[in-house]
């Protein structure tokens, strides 16, 4: 049978507790809007490679820290 | 709310406006067969499909680019792309019943009267207008909106 995934992150942990910046910062960092960021923090919205990889450079972590792949139930 | 959903939102009340005109003519009695002698109902519609694209040019100059902010990324085109395609289905599925009931209703006749062409062609710019943003609000609603 075919196995189902799930696209998990970090995001918002990493954000908030780390690096300390807002969705609105990140957003104009990364260049996407404020809105795609709490769609990928609610892991409503899975990104493009470009947009995963600015994101992860923005907070300084790699891209297997902020991602993490889940098998679906 | 994003600056693209509101934008599909607006342009969902403004063409909903534009179809409950349309459903207003045309729901009345002699428009279809008398289609030809009624200058009036045309007029109306004319001024009917203007209001609908005048308003999507209004809401186009109202929700553009301002300096560096940035309105549309990857998820706005994502959403756009999956929400014309379901649209498309809805347009076409729209267009089939409608002219498979139109040949039903008028078989025995042997023919239809000019005024549903008419209808169909109106009503297929209303209808997708429509299918457009009820389904780009919809897909917005499920990639969080």
């Amino acid at each position: 049978m075919k196995k189902e995934y799930l696209l998990k992150n970090n995001i918002r942990r990493i954000r908030r507790g780390i690096v300390n910046i807002t969705q609105k910062e990140l957003a104009d960092a990364t260049g996407c809007t404020r809105q795609t960021i709490v769609a990928l923090e609610k892991n409503k919205y899975n990104p493009s490679l470009v947009l995963a990889m600015r994101i992860a450079k923005e907070l300084s972590v790699s891209v297997e820290k902020l991602f993490e792949l889940e098998e679906k139930d | 709310m994003s600056k693209q959903l509101k934008q599909s939102i607006i342009h969902l009340i403004i063409w909903s406006i534009v179809a409950l005109g349309f459903i207003l003519v045309f729901s009345r009695e002699n428009t279809i067969i008398n289609w030809s002698d009624n200058r009036t109902e045309k007029v109306i519609l004319a001024i009917l499909l203007l209001t609908g694209f005048g308003g999507d040019a209004i809401l186009g100059i109202m929700f553009r680019k301002k300096g560096n902010e940035i309105i549309k990324d990857e998820r706005d085109i994502e959403v756009t792309g999956k929400a014309m395609g379901a649209s498309y289905i809805v347009t076409m599925l729209y267009v089939f019943l409608v002219t498979i009931s139109i040949y039903i209703k008028n078989e025995s006749a042997g023919m239809v009267h000019v005024g549903w062409l008419w209808f169909i062609a109106y009503s297929l710019v209303i209808v997708a207008n429509i299918a457009s943003s009820v389904c780009t609000i919809i897909v917005y609603k499920r990639l969080g909106s």
